[in-house]
């Protein structure tokens, strides 16, 4: 079977989107492969379509645990069972059978921190693997907007492993990103897939309003003004919650919101009813759409400024995956800058958190590599210091475990520096991406490197589009509507019971 | 007067007002969030609270010390000098009984019998009906509503093992279902069907559900437990009449108590080859405060637990009385009272252990 009767076949599919086809022939023809392809253009068939041909286990590394689960979960909805998730969340028996039965499996996702498991890389290494995938590549660059300090390992992994065929996945990457990825996994001379991060039918729209009253009033009569799916995001989970409740209560029906606050299964709930499109509009943070394929969400918000260029080709790529025309609208007010600087901040520790921490750190009998929860708790309500910040230096005091005190100190005060200029950086750039005057497609691609080759009429303010216009004119999506049967026993039976049952029932 | 701003806030003065100055408020937190330490579950029997354990397991500290200060900003509460626990004011009293009188706990609420059953049962109810309801609807493919993998393995499991028609399945689900649900008040039928997902429909939040019924968020979820443990406690009683609801939950069983450590087994064990308290100290290597905390938990779970090996009938009564008329659960009060040092602490919390909830 060729590649396209698979597609067919396993997939459903009868052409490829652009980039799988030239991803997916590298890689068969045994190359070690770079791809960078834009968010919602089905990056995971890359390499879930190669394993039907190779007939090798694939196995895929993945930072986020609601990623790698929502991937799981579209495989085996696909009818593909061979799908296992090494992570955290699995008990130790649990782990431990499925450690044994690995072999059994055609996908293994695995989140970076079970690499660090002896046991499973002796396991892994006894295994013939057909295919390595590193999804989110960009995360094992410190220049990468979302830097995570686990992936720095995947390099030596690699070699562990006897340097499978390998896959690196990103959607944004910049060029200093694309040489950081391929260095730090040791990949030598790979194939490198790069298509445009243009999402031609995507259109920017930044609108400069004079106050937060008035974002709010505009944002009401924005999602009055198209019918289609659409997702709000914010920087803040009390945000998204009292703008919710604003809409909910100016009469703005079939919207809810989703942060990471809530109960697992609350959040569940909210997002397969804005998969099913009981719910119309979701006001989020950044914590939600890693995964959730809806194809057609035709409008994004952003009510605060985002992270960073790529943080927003991210949250903004969640619209039009079926290729449909959409909108990405960005609500922008004087003063705005300030949250998002102050939420980069809090992601490194201040020099004064370095110096307490590791004094304490040094004084501890254990030593770093056996910290008791206790004593992570202990340590970080002293010096206020939150998960990723605690994070950060605990994987750097082990990176410098042979220095002494005083330099690892200076050391780890030298890259906090240096990072927290270059978030700075990043910020400022998007800041002026907000306020540019020409084209912010043709900027947007510039801080790709990326050349703009095909132009949607379509394309953004800049180029006068006129955002009342664009959203009437967007495609049409009817909600199904989804109401409860009339009693709590018809309801019941709907359910459990046929429909034709039910009738009968109600007859009689 | 204050006007209250949620259900959440009404259960923290009740327990304040249980606990009565003599628990600090983390007590309230550990017994909500249904911490499995002997400290907690004697608690509960002691101050009658067996019915909330471990109904919020997911209220953090925060939460609670935000509430706490607010009633205590609204004239509810007072601190007291002495160790800084709260004690509730008049004014809290009369706003308590006017909510309490409004909007009382479902009475069918056991955090204490099912409060390791409730997450397991509902988790694996609401995936095997949206399952079944979407295979009878010629639909194999869906998203799961839970996640979690022992849930989906369980899941999977009881379909394996129960090959019958799941057309049959899914009415006998109906039937039991709607047995159960005719039993209880309309809202609560109402609240638990909209929270089931099926074919044509996911089911809703516990805001979404506040919001249609103009109800408070917080009471709804006591509602929703209150028709779970209902269900739990009819599997319990006769479990014949609902085969296939009881099947769903029936390999968990027992109490909080049950889920105790094994150390207290342990000791148990010892206890019947006629050790003496110290012996099982010593050969145990453990503390005798830890081998006391054991035998009183023993005697919290078991009512037929003889308590007379560790004091003489007399000394028992002298508790008991003391008990009664100082009209608190504080040792230290009883202590007194009693004016005998030859009593201990572990003799008196082992009489109010014995006494239990008929106080």
């Amino acid at each position: 079977m060729n590649v396209e009767e698979i597609l067919v076949k396993q997939f459903g599919y009868s052409t490829f989107r652009p980039g799988q086809k030239e991803v997916i022939d590298s890689l068969l023809e045994g190359n070690h492969t770079l791809a960078m392809l834009p968010t919602g253009s089905g990056k995971s068939l890359c390499y879930q379509l190669p394993s039907y041909v190779l007939n090798k286990v694939v196995i895929i590394v993945s930072p986020l645990l609601s990623l790698m689960q929502d991937q799981a979960e579209q495989l085996k909805m696909r009818g593909e069972k061979s799908v296992i998730t090494l992570n955290s969340f699995l008990t130790s028996v649990q782990k431990r059978e499925a450690i044994e039965r690995l072999d059994s499996y055609r996908f293994i996702y695995l989140s970076p921190e079970m690499l660090a498991i002896p046991r499973i890389i002796e396991r892994l290494q006894k295994l013939e693997i057909g295919l390595f995938v590193i999804d989110e590549a960009h995360c094992i660059s410190q220049w990468g907007y979302d830097f995570r300090t686990d992936y720095l390992n995947l390099g030596n992994i690699r070699s562990k492993l006897n340097n499978p065929l390998t896959l690196a996945l990103t959607a944004t990457a910049t060029k200093t990103v694309q040489a950081d990825i391929k260095e730090k996994l040791k990949l030598e001379h790979p194939n490198e897939v790069i298509t445009s991060v243009d999402r031609s039918n995507i259109a920017y729209i930044v609108e400069e309003h004079s106050s937060y009253d008035e974002k709010l009033a505009r944002l009401k009569e924005l999602v009055n003004s198209f019918d289609g799916s659409g997702i709000i995001y914010f920087s803040s989970k009390k945000a998204a919650e009292s703008v919710t409740r604003f809409l909910q209560e100016n009469g703005v029906k079939d919207i809810d919101y989703y942060h990471g606050g809530m109960e697992q299964e609350q959040r569940m709930l909210i997002q397969q009813q804005f998969l099913h499109g009981q719910l119309r509009i979701i006001c989020a943070t950044s914590a939600f759409g890693m995964g959730v394929n809806k194809n057609n969400v035709r409008v994004v918000i952003h009510f605060h400024l985002p992270g960073g260029m790529e943080a927003y080709l991210q949250e903004i790529g969640r619209a039009g995956r079926d290729g449909k025309q959409s909108a990405a609208i960005l609500l922008y007010c004087d003063g705005d800058e300030g949250l998002p600087l102050h939420l980069a901040e809090q992601q490194l520790p201040t020099f004064y958190q370095i110096e307490e921490t590791l004094a304490s750190l040094h004084i501890l009998e254990a030593g770093i590599w056996n910290i008791e929860p206790k004593q992570e708790i202990e340590l970080r309500e002293m010096y206020a210091l939150t998960d990723v910040q605690w994070r950060w230096i605990t994987h750097f005091v082990k990176e410098f475990e042979y220095e002494d005190q005083f330099m690892i100190t200076e050391k780890l005060k030298g890259i906090s520096k240096a990072r927290r200029i270059e978030n700075q950086n990043k910020l400022e750039r998007f800041f002026r991406w907000v306020s540019v005057s020409c084209c912010r497609r043709v900027n947007i691609l510039s801080y790709f490197d990326v050349a703009l080759t095909e132009k949607n009429q379509t394309c953004c303010d800049r180029c006068g589009v006129v955002t009342d216009e664009l959203l009437a004119s967007l495609p049409h999506d009817d909600l199904e509507v989804k109401e409860l049967k009339k009693t709590w026993r018809q309801e019941l039976a709907a359910i459990l019971i046929g429909e034709a049952k039910t009738n009968e029932e109600q007859t009689s | 007067m204050y006007k209250m701003q949620n259900y959440f806030e009404m259960i923290v003065l009740y327990c304040i007002r249980i606990f009565n100055g003599e628990r600090s408020v983390y007590a309230i937190l550990h017994m909500l969030k249904g911490k499995k330490s002997s400290q907690t579950i004697q608690d509960v029997h002691l101050f009658g609270l067996t019915n909330l354990l471990g109904t919020l397991p997911d209220i953090t500290r925060r939460q609670l010390e935000i509430t706490v200060d607010k009633l205590l900003q609204s004239g509810l509460l007072i601190v007291l000098p002495q160790n800084g626990y709260y004690l509730i004011t008049s004014i809290g009293q009369e706003l308590l009984q006017q909510h309490v009188k409004k909007y009382p706990f479902p009475e069918t609420l056991n955090g204490f019998r099912f409060q390791n059953r409730t997450q397991p049962y509902w988790s694996r109810l609401s995936l095997l009906i949206q399952t079944i309801s979407h295979i009878i609807h010629k639909q194999n493919r869906f998203y799961p509503i839970q996640r979690n993998f022992q849930t989906q393995t369980w899941v999977k499991r009881y379909l394996a093992q129960n090959r019958q028609n799941r057309v049959e399945i899914g009415r006998h689900l109906f039937d039991e279902l709607s047995t159960l649900l005719e039993k209880r008040p309309e809202k609560e039928r109402a609240i638990f069907v909209k929270r089931l997902t099926g074919i044509h429909r996911i089911g809703s939040t516990y805001s979404q559900i506040s919001k249609e019924l103009h109800e408070d968020e917080w009471y709804v979820r006591y509602l929703f437990l209150g028709t779970i443990h209902f269900m739990l406690q009819e599997f319990d009683d006769s479990s014949v009449q609902y085969p296939y609801l009881y099947s769903i939950i029936k390999d968990i069983q027992g109490n909080s108590h049950t889920q105790l450590t094994n150390s207290t087994q342990m000791t148990l064990k010892y206890l019947q080859t006629g050790k003496s308290l110290e012996e099982i100290a010593f050969i145990r290597r453990l503390k005798r405060s830890t081998i006391e905390d054991h035998i009183v938990e023993l005697a919290y779970s078991d009512p037929l637990f003889n308590i007379s090996r560790f004091m003489s009938q007399k000394i028992e009564e002298v508790i008991r009385i003391a008990s009664k008329t100082s009209r608190t659960k504080q040792l230290r009060a009883i202590k007194e009272i009693v004016a005998n040092d030859e009593i201990s602490f572990f003799q008196i919390r082992l009489v109010l252990a014995k006494a239990g909830d008929d106080q």
